[in-house]
C-alpha cells in the first residue's frame, strides 16, 4: 500500500492528490461524475459485459436435473436384513441414468481423484467415459475425449473444477475416499462462505449444491490401514454455516438412493454423504427409506424390544452403516440374553437433526428429541466418526448426561473389518457391555452376560491372529429379528 | 519467449489507443479512490484529511494490472463478439474489478444505490473495505465473479470448471504470482489435458507477475525468463510476455498479445479435428510498466520499497 500515512502526513496527502490528479479525472468523468463516451468506447454491451455475464450468476442458467424414479434402482426389501448390497454400486445405477439423461445437455459431471471404479461407481461408464486429451495406450479403459467423468489425482483440482462448474450453473458430484477429502478442507470452507454470502444477495440465483460422496470409509479401510482411516471431514464441515451444510449417513442402499436424490435436487448446499461400498445389509424398503430420510432420525421399532405405552430402559442409537450393523447385532444379543430389557433402537441419517433447532434448520425441537432419546435413560450411541462430535451436537439436550458415544478414536491399523470396531470399542459385544454398565440395576443381574461379551472379544483377538479373518459368528452374522 | 512484434502494433489505431488508455486510467483512478477516499470523489475541491478513509485497506499493487487486463478483455470481447468470463485470482483485487463493473454499468444495475454518477462514485469509494460495505477481495457481492480472491490457489481450476461444457465461452484467468506458488494452483495447470476442444470453452491464463507477496519476492517473478518460459511450455502453453514502462507501448503490446490469443476463440461449431496443442498464456511483468506510472516517485526503487510497506490489517499473503 503506497502512502500509508496519508491522513496524518501532509506530504503523503499532497503526493496522493498529485497521483490521483495525474489520471486527469476531469477528462474521464463529466461534471456529474459520469464516465465520458471515450472511456466507455471499449466496453461491450449487455450480457457481454464481464460484470453482467449470466455465466457468473450460474443459477440463472441452471436447469432441473432429469431424475428418474428411484423405483428403477431400489433394491427389494421384504424384511430387514435378509439381503446384502453394495450401496455405492446401487447408487451408480442412478448416477448412470443421470449421466445418460444429460448426454445432450451436458450439465452434469462426476469428479474424483482416481476412484470412480474403486468406489463401485463404474456403471456410470456405460453413459460416459473419463475426460482425457493426453496420450492413450490400448490398455486404457474408459478414457474418452468427450467424457464427463473427470479423474485427476489432485483433490484440489477436482474440487476447483466442480466449484467452477456449479457456480456457472451446472450440476455435479465429487466422489472421494473419506480420509483424503480432508485435502480440500480449506477449499470447502471458502465455497461454503461463498454460498452463505450469495444466499443473502437477492440478485444471485441459487446454484446446484456441491455434493460429496465419501466412501471407502474408515471402517472398511481395514486392508489399507491407518493412513486411510479418518472420518473427520464431517466434524470440519459441521463447524460451518448451518444454512449451507448438510451431513447424511445413510445406513443401507435404499437410504443412500433417497439421500442422493435429495442432494442432487437441492440448491446452495454442501451435502456430505458418507456411505460404504462393501456389501451391507438392506434394512429398509424404498418407501421406508424415503420416510426415514424425511424424518432424518427415527426409532426402528422392528429392531427394538420396547412394548407400546412403556418407556424403554435403554436407547441404542446409531449413525452410519457399520455402526448400524453393530447396534443391530447388539440389539439381537440383548434380545437373546436379556429378553426383559426394553431396548429402543434409533437410527440417525441426517446428523444435524441432533443439533438444537435454533442452531441448524434441520435441528430437532427439544420435545421431539426428548421423546426419541428420552431425558433420563442411558443412550448408547454408536457413531461412524469421532465420538466427541455427537456430544458437541447434543450437549444442550436434557438427557446429555446420559449420552454415551462410541466411535472412531484413532485406534486404526491394518487388520480385519471386525477388529476395526473392536479396537475402537464400537463392536456389538462392547455395546452390550455398555448397556449393562449404564442401565441402572442391570450390572449385578447381568454379570454373566457381561462376562460372555468380554470373553467373545478375547476369543476374537486370538482368532484373527491365528486365522487372519474374522470369526465365523461375525463373518456369517445376519439379523434374525 | 516471443515478445509482441512491432508489426502487430498496427492493430491499434490512435483512436483505439486513446480510448483504451482512457478506460485504463479511469479504472485506475476509481481503484485508488476506493482505497483512499471517502469524500470529494471527483477532486472538485483540494484534497483534505477529512476526505481520506481512517483505515486504508486493500491492495493497490495488483490493481493497475487487473485494470489493464479488464480494459483489453473488453476490447477483445467487442471485437470478436464473444461471450467471456474472467476469474480474478490475485488477493485484494477487489478495487479493480469493482471499478470496471461500475464503469461498464453492471454495478449500478446490480446495486442501484451505487449509481453511475458523482453520488454513486462517492458511495463506491466509501463502501470499499468499510463497515457495512464490501470486501477487498473479489467476492460473491462482486458482479461477474465466481471466485473469491481470498485464500489463493484455486483461480485456474475454477476457470477450467467454468469452461467445461461451455463451448462458446472464453474464460480468462488472472493468476497472481503469489497464488502461483500454491500446490492447488500448480496442479491445476494440468487441467488443459482434460479440456475437450469440441464441448468445452477456451481458457486463457494470465500470469500476473506483480513481483511481491507481503514480505517476499515471488518465485516466478525471479526466474530467468527462459526458465519461466520452459515451465509454461512444459504445461502446454505458449508464453506471450507483455512488459514495458510506457502506457501506450504497453497497450500496444497487450493488444498484440491479445491478437495472438485469437486461436482461443471459442468454437461453437465444435470442430471435431481440434486436438490438444500449445495454447497461449500471457505473462505480465508488472514492475516494467507500473513503476512510476501508477504511484508517486516514478522509477525510484527505494521509494517504491518504502511504499510497499505492509498495509495495516493486511490479510495472509496480501499487503
Amino acid at each position: 500500500m503506497p502512502l500509508a500515512g496519508v491522513r496524518d502526513n501532509p506530504t503523503h496527502l499532497t503526493q496522493l492528490e498529485e497521483w490521483l490528479r495525474s489520471y486527469r479525472p476531469e477528462e474521464l468523468f463529466d461534471e456529474h461524475g459520469r464516465p465520458r463516451p471515450e472511456v466507455l468506447a471499449c466496453v461491450p454491451e449487455g450480457d457481454r459485459r464481464l460484470g453482467a455475464t449470466p455465466h457468473a450468476n450460474g443459477g440463472l442458467l441452471l436447469r432441473e436435473l432429469p431424475m428418474a424414479p428411484l423405483e428403477r434402482f431400489a433394491v427389494p426389501v421384504d424384511k430387514p436384513g435378509a439381503t446384502l448390497h453394495e450401496p455405492t454400486r446401487v447408487l451408480s445405477d442412478l448416477l448412470e441414468s443421470v449421466m445418460a439423461d444429460t448426454a445432450d445437455r451436458r450439465d452434469f459431471r462426476l469428479v474424483g481423484p482416481d476412484e470412480t471404479a474403486s468406489n463401485r461407481l463404474q456403471a456410470v461408464f456405460d453413459a460416459s467415459g473419463k475426460a482425457w486429451q493426453a496420450g492413450t495406450l490400448e490398455s486404457d479403459e474408459h478414457l474418452d475425449r468427450h467424457g464427463r467423468v473427470m479423474e485427476i489425482l489432485s483433490e484440489h483440482t477436482c474440487q476447483g473444477w466442480l466449484e467452477g462448474y456449479l457456480l456457472t450453473g451446472r450440476h455435479g458430484l465429487f466422489s472421494c475416499y473419506e480420509a483424503f477429502v480432508h485435502i480440500v478442507d480449506s477449499m470447502v470452507n471458502q465455497h461454503i462462505k461463498w454460498l452463505r454470502t450469495s444466499r443473502a444477495l437477492p440478485w444471485r440465483a441459487p446454484v446446484a449444491s456441491l455434493n460429496y460422496l465419501l466412501t471407502s470409509h474408515v471402517w472398511r479401510q481395514d486392508h489399507n490401514g491407518f493412513s486411510h482411516q479418518d472420518p473427520g471431514f464431517v466434524d470440519h464441515v459441521l463447524n460451518k454455516s448451518p444454512e449451507v451444510v448438510r451431513v447424511y449417513l445413510p445406513p443401507d442402499a435404499n437410504t443412500l438412493l433417497s439421500v442422493a436424490d435429495h442432494a442432487l435436487r437441492s440448491r446452495d448446499h454442501v451435502n456430505v454423504i458418507v456411505a460404504g461400498k462393501q456389501p451391507c445389509f438392506d434394512w429398509l424398503s424404498l418407501d421406508e427409506a424415503r420416510l426415514h430420510c424425511a424424518r432424518g432420525a427415527g426409532a426402528w421399532e422392528w429392531a427394538g424390544t420396547e412394548t407400546a405405552g412403556r418407556e424403554p430402559d435403554v436407547v441404542l442409537a446409531c449413525a452410519g452403516d457399520v455402526p448400524t450393523q453393530e447396534v443391530l447385532a447388539a440389539a439381537g444379543l440383548l434380545r437373546r440374553h436379556l429378553p426383559d430389557l426394553a431396548v429402543r433402537v434409533v437410527n440417525v441419517v441426517d446428523l444435524a437433526r441432533l443439533m438444537p433447532h435454533e442452531e441448524h434448520p434441520h435441528g430437532m425441537a427439544d420435545p421431539e428429541y426428548d421423546a426419541l432419546f428420552t431425558t433420563d435413560k442411558p443412550v448408547i450411541f454408536a457413531y461412524h466418526g469421532y465420538p466427541w462430535l455427537i456430544h458437541r451436537l447434543a450437549y444442550r439436550r436434557t438427557g446429555h448426561a446420559h449420552l454415551h458415544v462410541r466411535g472412531y478414536k484413532e485406534m486404526g491399523t491394518t487388520t480385519t473389518p471386525f477388529d476395526m470396531v473392536v479396537r475402537n470399542d464400537l463392536d456389538r459385544y462392547r455395546l452390550v457391555m455398555d448397556v449393562i454398565d449404564r442401565t441402572p440395576g442391570l450390572g449385578v443381574r447381568a454379570v454373566g452376560v457381561r462376562q460372555a461379551m468380554a470373553d467373545a472379544r478375547t476369543r476374537h483377538h486370538a482368532w484373527i491372529r491365528e486365522h487372519g479373518t474374522d470369526m465365523p459368528e461375525i463373518a456369517d452374522w445376519s439379523w434374525d429379528g | 519467449m516471443r515478445r509482441a512484434k512491432r508489426h502487430d502494433r498496427s492493430t491499434l489505431t490512435d483512436e483505439d489507443l486513446s480510448a483504451l488508455d482512457a478506460h485504463w486510467r479511469a479504472a485506475n483512478y476509481l481503484s485508488a479512490g476506493q482505497i483512499y477516499l471517502m469524500g470529494n470523489p471527483l477532486l472538485k475541491q483540494p484534497l483534505e484529511p477529512a476526505h481520506i478513509k481512517p483505515r486504508l485497506l486493500g491492495h493497490w499493487g495488483t490493481s493497475p494490472g487487473l485494470n489493464l487486463v479488464h480494459t483489453h478483455l473488453n476490447r477483445i470481447i467487442r471485437q470478436r463478439d464473444i461471450s467471456a468470463l474472467c476469474v480474478w485470482g490475485p488477493g485484494h483485487g477487489g478495487p479493480a474489478v469493482l471499478a470496471n463493473s461500475w464503469l461498464e454499468g453492471s454495478y449500478s444495475e446490480t446495486y442501484p444505490d451505487v449509481s453511475r454518477d458523482e453520488a454513486g462514485m462517492e458511495r463506491l469509494f466509501r463502501q470499499f473495505s468499510f463497515p457495512g460495505g464490501v470486501p477487498s477481495h473479489v467476492a460473491p457481492e462482486t458482479p461477474g465473479s465466481i471466485h473469491e480472491g481470498g485464500e489463493l490457489g484455486y483461480a485456474l481450476s475454477h476457470a477450467y470448471g467454468a469452461a467445461l461444457d461451455n463451448p462458446e465461452l472464453l474464460v480468462t484467468c488472472v493468476i497472481g504470482d503469489g497464488e502461483a506458488e500454491t500446490g492447488p494452483l500448480a496442479a491445476s495447470w494440468h487441467s488443459n489435458k482434460f479440456l475437450d476442444p469440441v464441448h468445452d470453452g477456451a481458457v486463457l491464463p494470465v500470469l500476473h507477475l506483480n513481483g511481491y507477496k507481503i514480505a517476499n519476492p515471488t518465485v516466478l517473478a525471479r526466474l530467468p525468463e527462459t526458465e519461466l518460459d520452459e515451465l509454461l511450455r512444459g504445461y502446454g502453453h505458449e508464453p506471450l510476455h507483455v512488459t514495458g514502462d510506457d502506457p501506450h507501448q504497453v497497450h500496444r503490446a497487450m493488444a498484440a498479445a491479445g491478437h495472438r490469443t485469437r486461436q482461443l476463440r471459442p468454437d461453437p461449431a465444435g470442430r471435431p479435428h481440434r486436438r490438444r496443442g500449445r495454447t497461449p498464456a500471457l505473462a505480465r511483468d508488472r514492475p516494467a510498466y507500473t513503476q512510476g506510472l501508477d504511484r508517486p516517485h516514478r522509477g525510484r526503487r527505494t521509494a517504491r520499497r518504502r511504499h510497499l510497506a505492509r498495509a495495516p490489517g493486511a490479510a495472509r499473503r496480501s499487503a
